[in-house]
């Protein structure tokens, strides 16, 4: 049975009911209730072809003309339940395809005190893994750049971890080194690799809401016609098919803070076999391995980097995709200035047996971005975004070139409450 | 790993009634003063100071604790203001004392008392890599070196005394111990490793 768009969008949105409840408890509560937002407007310019949020085949956020849009409007919201225990939820609202208020995390967090060296971190709820070293800014933003990696772009819009997770962080207090490991079991995540799959990495930074469904192009193969019409052209990355829960482990080596060494193995242990479900939806088995390091050259300097390499599959083996993403990111801060360079690089590559539906795809971007801090609420800014991407899955439309080079260039105001 | 030496000097700064203040310079093999050196001398055999407890204060700014490191007799009652404007969650397991404190935004007025000598680590909960000290002496007879390195110590009866220095990158945190003639200029050298750290766990731009 599936839910109507209207309980769907209520359900969508569960922190308003948590913001409603915590606007009410905060006059005892005081300093136990924190609230933080954010407002971006971008004015645009961009130039290649329009958007996966058009149903189109482009692979940045915005399209082919100028326009001033609504780049972020969040709210991110904590409550001190305890000294140890706390709600963390963040809010969006957002103006492309299903637009409308939605929760993009919403999570009971458990801090206990049980040792200076071992100081454990527990989570319940629908967070993000804290693979990378990029998106670090309120409500998973990244305070480098507007637009995220291609790697963080995927996960801010399929991926999300729907359970608990388990982190302990090992100090020895005045060591030079500390260690964290990490582990986490969940559900939902079963149709994580829909949009590598078919519309390929992208670079942008939309991140999806609860029970979201993320439409793409029509691709003949998905057609009526098609060897996959079976499979709807959208992700519903919230959605459990197979029952099966997946996992993810990670470890952190962290040297004084100035180098950084995160890696994480995912699995969602997604059912290939499993039947289709409702709304054109299979059960994907995706599994990947991500390293990302940081290393601070000085208190202006820093090189970020991560590299994610895996592989999906879908519906017995009918799509198959070998993917891989890296980037590198340089980042110059000094007082209210702040520079970053990111070159990313990304491909899939198509290892089924399906002819008429090919995942090939490969590509480069460069990001460069400036932001200047006028004071704690104003921000202004602006990013020029070069992607050039070879998908082959175009070439299903007879008017379509696999290769398009996009530009994306972007002014933007930031207020923050 | 880089050897410094420790030169500490004494000047005799002072005379009355064989009641001597002696200011301790404590510089490194290239002459550049070290700051926050813990430098004490035993209670025993000196004047009788009076026991002045006046109240301390080791605040949360900028999410570092602030002094990093903080002397105090033991008894003495120490406020734990938070000028952030996020939550702290400060905590010791240190055997001279066990505590935790959540502090909200603004300022704590509520001290904890440091009845036990020794060194006490505070830690954060909601920020792991905040560090900071409390050395509890059994004497009222001790100082920080400030930014030119010096620590001056007054109320002292002349003779030969042991002096104990104290840093948490110093001798690995350990205590160590030089003889100085507390009438006379002293000028002792002290060979140890010290790595001067870098302190980048402060993250403007996020920790996560």
């Amino acid at each position: 049975m599936t839910l109507s768009n209207q309980a769907k969008k209520v359900f969508r949105c569960p922190s308003l009911l948590l913001t409603a409840l915590c606007c009410g408890m905060s006059h005892q509560a005081g300093a136990a209730f924190n609230f933080e937002a954010l407002l971006q407007l971008n004015l645009v310019h961009s130039e290649g072809t329009q958007s996966w949020l058009q149903r189109q085949t482009g692979q940045t956020r915005y399209d082919e003309d100028d326009s001033l849009e609504l780049g972020q409007a969040l709210a991110a919201l904590s409550y001190d339940i305890n000294s140890y225990t706390s709600l963390h939820s963040v809010v969006h609202y957002q103006t492309e395809q299903d637009a409308g208020f939605g929760t993009s995390q919403l999570y009971l967090k458990y801090k206990p005190i049980w040792s200076a060296t071992y100081r454990p971190t527990f989570k319940v709820g629908v967070f993000y893994p804290e693979m990378s070293f990029e998106n670090t800014d309120m409500g998973w933003l990244s305070p480098y750049t507007y637009s995220f990696s291609a790697i963080n772009s995927w996960i801010a819009e399929e991926q999300r971890t729907g359970g608990i997770e388990a982190k302990l962080d090992i100090v020895n207090q005045g060591s030079a080194h500390k260690f964290s490991v990490t582990g986490a079991l969940y559900k939902g995540n079963d149709t994580l690799g829909s949009m590598l799959g078919w519309r390929g990495w992208a670079i942008h930074n939309k991140q999806s809401v609860l029970n979201e469904i993320i439409f793409f192009d029509r691709y003949p193969s998905l057609g009526p016609e098609g060897e996959l019409a079976a499979q709807a052209a959208w992700a519903e990355p919230s959605r459990e098919i197979d029952g099966r829960i997946g996992f993810y482990v990670g470890g952190e080596w962290n040297y004084r803070g100035k180098s950084r060494l995160r890696y994480f193995y995912y699995d969602n242990n997604g059912d290939i076999h499993a039947p289709r479900a409702d709304g054109g939806q299979f059960a994907w088995d995706t599994r990947y391995h991500s390293l990302a390091w940081q290393y601070r050259f000085n208190k202006s300097w820093r090189l970020i980097a991560q590299s994610m390499v895996g592989n999906s599959e879908m519906w017995n083996g009918k799509l198959n995709i070998d993917f891989a993403a890296y980037y590198l990111l340089l980042n110059y801060t000094q007082e209210q200035h702040r520079v970053s360079l990111r070159l990313d690089k990304f491909e899939t590559k198509d290892i089924d047996h399906i002819s008429s539906d090919d995942n090939d795809g490969h590509g480069n971007g460069i990001t460069l971005s400036y932001k200047y801090k006028i004071n704690d609420a104003w921000q202004v800014g602006a990013e020029y975004l070069y992607l050039d991407g070879f998908r082959a899955s175009r070439l299903q439309f007879p008017d379509q070139q696999a290769d398009v080079s996009q530009n994306q260039i972007m002014g933007a105001l930031e207020y923050r409450f | 790993m880089i050897y410094f030496k420790f030169i500490l000097s004494g000047i005799l700064l002072s005379l009355s009634s064989q009641i001597y203040a002696v200011q301790i310079t404590v510089k490194d093999a290239n002459d550049k003063p070290l700051k926050n050196v813990l430098v004490m001398l035993p209670g025993d055999n000196q004047t009788a100071k009076p026991v002045t407890l006046q109240q301390a204060k080791m605040s949360q700014r900028d999410k570092q604790f602030t002094p990093h490191i903080l002397a105090v007799q033991q008894g003495t009652p120490v406020v734990f203001p938070n000028e952030d404007d996020i939550a702290h969650h400060v905590y010791s397991f240190s055997e001279a004392k066990q505590f935790e404190k959540k502090i909200y935004r603004g300022d704590d007025q509520t001290p904890v008392v440091f009845e036990n000598a020794g060194i006490v680590k505070l830690g954060c909960n909601v920020h792991d890599w905040m560090l900071g000290y409390i050395f509890v002496v059994d004497s009222p007879f001790f100082a920080l070196t400030d930014e030119n390195g010096n620590a001056t110590l007054d109320g002292l009866h002349s003779g030969v005394k042991s002096v104990k220095l104290w840093h948490p990158l110093l001798h690995d945190g350990e205590i160590t111990e030089r003889e100085i003639a507390l009438q006379e200029h002293n000028a002792i050298q002290l060979e140890t490793t010290l790595i001067e750290a870098d302190d980048f766990d402060i993250d403007d731009l996020g920790t996560y």
